[in-house]
């Protein structure tokens, strides 16, 4: 079996001089956790449970910090899952930026993906992007009913539940940094706006 | 047949298996990063139970988190379940949600819809 070597030199600070671009593109939202580095599960679940806690205080309805709070363990275990992972940490570096404007919570993440995995990811999420709600809904239960588990441990559904939390349409972008990986930006949003 | 209880923490459920009385109970959040091996005690026990189960088996599952890995482990669990429930011991599942949490209660009418179980849906009203 033939060994492929990824250019992946120099990721980490690449990704940081993009975290920092992304931050401060934000002058307009209330940063309220933001995390740079390698993720690991504890890592996940301590960003989980801090914008849980953040939300609490500020007296948001329970079904927003729900949904909220799923998207960010989705996203986060997604990026565990499925992104590039290579022998030396260094290149491991992905960010998430949890932070509110207008009532609107929202969640960036960024993560290192191969370029040759692109082509399924977009079939994947550009299909889930032209669903509706109910055929999201139909999409989750073929997928669920099948029941299988990925040898990396993902089931199929993590970007249809970011779509089905998330009360507006996904935005992803994808930018090429050399012939062998990519950075991967998703957003998701939770609109906590109820009319008087 | 021994009982089976694995205390929750921060990222996964409370659990109570009980053969003698026939009690299943899971209860709280269910986001492991690893949910294949948090419920693998979880699908062995039941395997036993399937030759120890008692005339009824009452399972109570109030969860209010799960992401989805463990969807379909909470999916593979009650497929065991389904095949007690097909001779061996009467399974009567109770999926308990919170009041206005419509995605859990429709998680519940998912389950319901792949499985041949009878499920009840339960309410839980705050304060």
């Amino acid at each position: 079996m033939s060994q492929i070597t990824l250019n992946t030199q120099h990721t980490a600070p690449l990704l940081s001089s993009f975290y920092n671009e992304s931050i401060s593109l934000k002058k307009d939202h209330d940063i309220i956790l933001a995390f740079e580095g390698v993720l690991d599960d504890h890592k996940v679940e301590e960003f989980a449970s801090t914008v849980e806690n953040e939300m609490k205080r500020s007296n948001v309805t329970k079904k927003y910090i729900k949904n909220y709070f799923s998207i960010v363990i989705e996203a986060l275990q997604n990026i565990r899952i499925h992104s590039y992972k290579s022998v030396d940490s260094y290149c491991n570096h992905s960010f998430a930026i949890a932070s509110l404007k207008d009532h609107q919570y929202y969640l960036e993440t960024c993560n290192i993906i191969e370029n040759r995995k692109i082509k399924k990811f977009r079939e994947k999420i550009d299909k889930v992007l032209s669903l509706s709600t109910s055929e999201l809904k139909s999409y989750y239960f073929s997928i669920l009913s099948e029941g299988k588990i990925s040898d990396k441990g993902g089931a199929g559904l993590g970007i249809i539940t970011l779509a089905l939390k998330s009360n507006e349409k996904l935005k992803y972008s994808i930018k090429e940094i050399n012939d062998s990986i990519s950075l991967l930006t998703i957003i998701s949003k939770v609109n906590t706006y109820q009319s008087p | 047949m021994e009982q089976l209880e694995i205390e929750g923490s921060a990222k996964t459920p409370d659990i109570k298996l009980n053969a003698e009385a026939g009690n299943i109970e899971i209860k709280g959040r269910s986001i492991p990063e690893n949910s294949v091996a948090f419920y693998k005690p979880v699908i062995d026990w039941l395997s036993e139970y399937e030759n120890n189960s008692p005339d009824q088996t009452t399972v109570n599952i109030q969860l209010e988190y799960f992401n989805t890995s463990s969807s379909k482990c909470i999916l593979d669990l009650l497929k065991k379940l389904e095949g007690i429930n097909n001779g061996k011991s009467n399974v009567h599942i109770n999926w308990h949600y919170e009041e206005d949490d419509e995605d859990m209660l429709e998680a519940g009418e998912d389950y319901e819809a792949i499985l041949n179980l009878p499920f009840k849906m339960i309410e839980i009203k705050e304060g």
